[in-house]
């Protein structure tokens, strides 16, 4: 089986990313203020500019969240025998926004992207799953998907214990969600 | 034709994961695979792991996840025996169970039709993230073949 493997540009995580971290003294929320990187040029993607070759994807044994997300383009109608659309590049882009987000919140709060980084999955109705699940989150949970409809707004499903909470949100809000998951509301 | 089986709340159905659908460091199947509002499953009453797993083979699958009917009922989704068929001459899927099926063909049973496998099944309803949670949390998992230990 082949897989597509893309380089580009679009704004995601490499090292000099921590120098980016903007707050916005208002909300209180920060994100990433994305400029091109030299560091390097294999992990940037834009949606206009994607260049794909042919490789291998292992998805079993690679958890790496931007890898998982590059290959989700790599996925042909029917990869999972059920019927599952392709994932097109528009949908993929806006998740990498949503991973730079997510990334450019560890940074400030100095956690570990890669011992709690999401695990993303494809989903059979089109959607792109990250999820904070399992061993490495055993009080809290938080699920969000990407939908396929660009138009659609992004969900969250949120649980713990005997509690859950699902619903939409827009891209700033994320904050609030991993505030949530990693227990530091205020 | 295939005899339509009354689905009852403790049969076990399998549904196969796309290998990035679960998290194989935990060993778990993520919410990832239950979304489908239609979401393709065999009874397990009406095959065997082995011979489902000729089929969830072709995806190079081999981790399948079982819920029960009762639990699908419990969320609120129907579940039916819809053998998978085929149209002899044009080859595709036609579904004659389900209106709202996207491989539904209302002229179905006009046509003469191959059935490529009798033991399929369909959860269908709205799935909610809750209950695509509900049912990647209460899958049992089963690996085929058999994982060496």
């Amino acid at each position: 089986m082949f897989f597509t493997k893309i380089t580009g540009s679009i704004r995601t995580s490499n090292s000099s990313y921590s120098r980016e971290v903007a707050v916005n003294s208002l909300s209180g929320h920060y994100r990433t203020k994305f400029e091109s990187s030299n560091t390097d040029q294999s992990q940037l993607l834009h949606p206009t500019s994607l260049k794909t070759s042919q490789t291998d994807f292992d998805w079993v044994g690679n958890r790496n969240a931007f890898q998982r997300l590059r290959n989700l383009l790599t996925l042909e109608k029917n990869w999972d025998n059920y019927g599952a659309h392709p994932f097109l590049r528009p949908q993929v882009a806006r998740a990498f926004e949503l991973y730079s987000d997510i990334y450019s919140y560890y940074l400030f709060r100095e956690m570990n992207f890669s011992e709690l980084a999401p695990f993303i999955a494809p989903c059979s109705n089109g959607a792109i799953l990250f999820e904070w699940a399992g061993r490495r989150f055993p009080s809290r949970e938080l699920e969000i998907f990407v939908p396929s409809a660009m138009e659609a707004t992004l969900e969250f499903l949120k649980g713990a214990d005997d509690l859950e909470e699902e619903g939409t949100f827009i891209a700033d809000e994320v904050n609030g969600l991993l505030n949530w998951l990693f227990d530091t509301e205020s | 034709m295939t005899q339509i089986h009354q689905v009852q709340p403790s049969d076990k159905l399998f549904r196969w994961l796309h290998p990035s659908q679960f998290d194989w460091a935990e060993m778990r199947p993520t919410s990832a695979a239950f979304k489908d509002s239609y979401m393709s499953v065999d009874l397990a009453h009406l095959t065997t792991l082995e011979e489902s797993y000729e089929r969830g083979k072709l995806m190079n699958k081999n981790a399948v996840a079982s819920i029960t009917a009762g639990q699908a009922f419990e969320k609120a989704q129907k579940v039916h025996h819809c053998p998978t068929q085929v149209c002899e001459v044009a080859g595709d899927l036609v579904c004659v169970t389900d209106e709202g099926c996207r491989a539904y063909q209302a002229d179905g049973l006009s046509r003469k039709l191959i059935c490529t496998n009798p033991a399929h099944g369909c959860v269908v309803g709205d799935k909610p993230k809750s209950v695509a949670r509900f049912f990647a949390k209460n899958a049992e998992v089963d690996f085929y073949p058999p994982q060496p230990t």
